[in-house]
């Protein structure tokens, strides 16, 4: 019994972490939320949860309420009998509920809060200790170039630079190697974080053995064309941005 | 006061901006300029092999229109406080 209850507070403390996890990982990086074993999950969600609760006891005091943490330590060391805690729980039912209830709702708003500073302060390319799992977001967006490894004084273009996305997809059919290329529209993860496919606009097509341009590609109509990465071989990236000149004509130019 | 549209901007409200500039997203939802583009990109990309008429390539009247509106659109606040002060 008191291996239950203890098993249960550590449960409940875990919740702000959980709720900030789930927040952070959002979007384009909710994949990553997903932990592979009760550990790594554990690991990551206790320091969050120790955090949220240092400050919200720390505002529960301030705000002149009184927590008993000597209770609450007796709790967990199974020194305190069931019907202290129950008749205490009773009392200051109220307080607990909005206590928690509080406290959950700011962890939410501070895990996501979090993760937009993340992002828009651009730390997550900065520093790969802020880097989300999410490799291809980065390769997908051109985000890599704002990496530090790939900062160079000659490098003329950054990241948010990039206006538009060229994909040269290398993939294997029964009649042969197919080259699609197209604009990238959007792409979907997979589970486990890879990726799951892709979806291409004003898309053309052409054999690799034909690669020398010397037969026209064909172009595909419609409007969205999918790839799925089962049939990918591989993938070639090309960043562009629009000039536009004085006579009003506009040129699409490479990333450098 | 003009609106940079040709960046893809981070910011705290836009964390996590699309594939395309707004540019780009506008250039594109027009189908007979989103064929120009990608006609464009294809004779860059392949250089002495490519076309070199479609190097360059101008934009519908249509297009050419929305840009200047998105480019000159108010902030979404001012609907709300009015006019930011210059």
């Amino acid at each position: 019994m008191n291996i239950a209850i203890t098993g249960l507070l550590v449960f409940f403390f875990l919740i702000p972490g959980l709720i900030f996890r789930k927040f952070y990982f959002t979007e384009e990086f909710s994949k990553e939320y997903f932990k592979q074993s009760y550990f790594e999950l554990f690991f990551e969600a206790f320091p969050i949860a120790s955090v949220l609760y240092f400050l919200w006891l720390l505002l529960a005091f301030l705000l002149g309420h009184n927590i008993d943490i000597i209770l609450l330590g007796k709790l967990l060391m199974g020194q305190c009998q069931a019907v202290e805690v129950f008749q205490h729980i009773q009392n200051q039912s109220a307080n607990i509920f909005w206590f928690h209830f509080s406290l959950y709702i700011f962890s939410g708003f501070s895990g996501y809060g979090f993760k937009l500073m993340v992002r828009s302060k651009k730390w997550d390319r900065k520093c790969k200790i802020f880097r989300f799992k999410n490799k291809w977001h980065y390769l997908v967006k051109g985000e890599i170039y704002d990496f530090p490894r790939i900062i160079s004084p000659l490098r003329k273009n950054i990241a948010k630079d990039i206006e538009a996305v060229y994909v040269d997809a290398l993939v294997s059919t029964d009649e042969g190697t197919i080259i699609y290329e197209g604009v990238i529209f959007d792409y979907e993860l997979s589970n486990n974080g890879s990726l799951e496919y892709i979806l291409l606009t004003e898309v053309e097509r052409r054999y690799l053995k034909d690669d020398n341009y010397n037969s026209l590609p064909y172009k595909i109509p419609g409007n969205v064309l999918f790839i799925s990465n089962s049939e990918i071989i591989n993938l070639n990236f090309t960043y562009w941005y629009f000039e536009q000149w004085n006579n009003g004509k506009v040129q699409p130019k490479m990333i450098g | 006061m003009k609106r940079d549209i040709t960046k893809r901007h981070t910011t705290f409200f836009n964390s996590d901006p699309g594939l395309l500039s707004e540019r780009a997203r506008i250039i594109f939802s027009n189908p007979i300029d989103a064929k120009k583009v990608a006609k464009s990109i294809r004779a860059n990309l392949r250089g002495a092999k490519g076309n070199k008429e479609d190097l360059t390539f101008r934009l519908t009247k249509e297009t050419e229109k929305r840009l200047l509106e998105a480019a000159t659109q108010k902030p979404w606040w001012e609907k709300f406080i009015g006019k930011t002060k210059p």
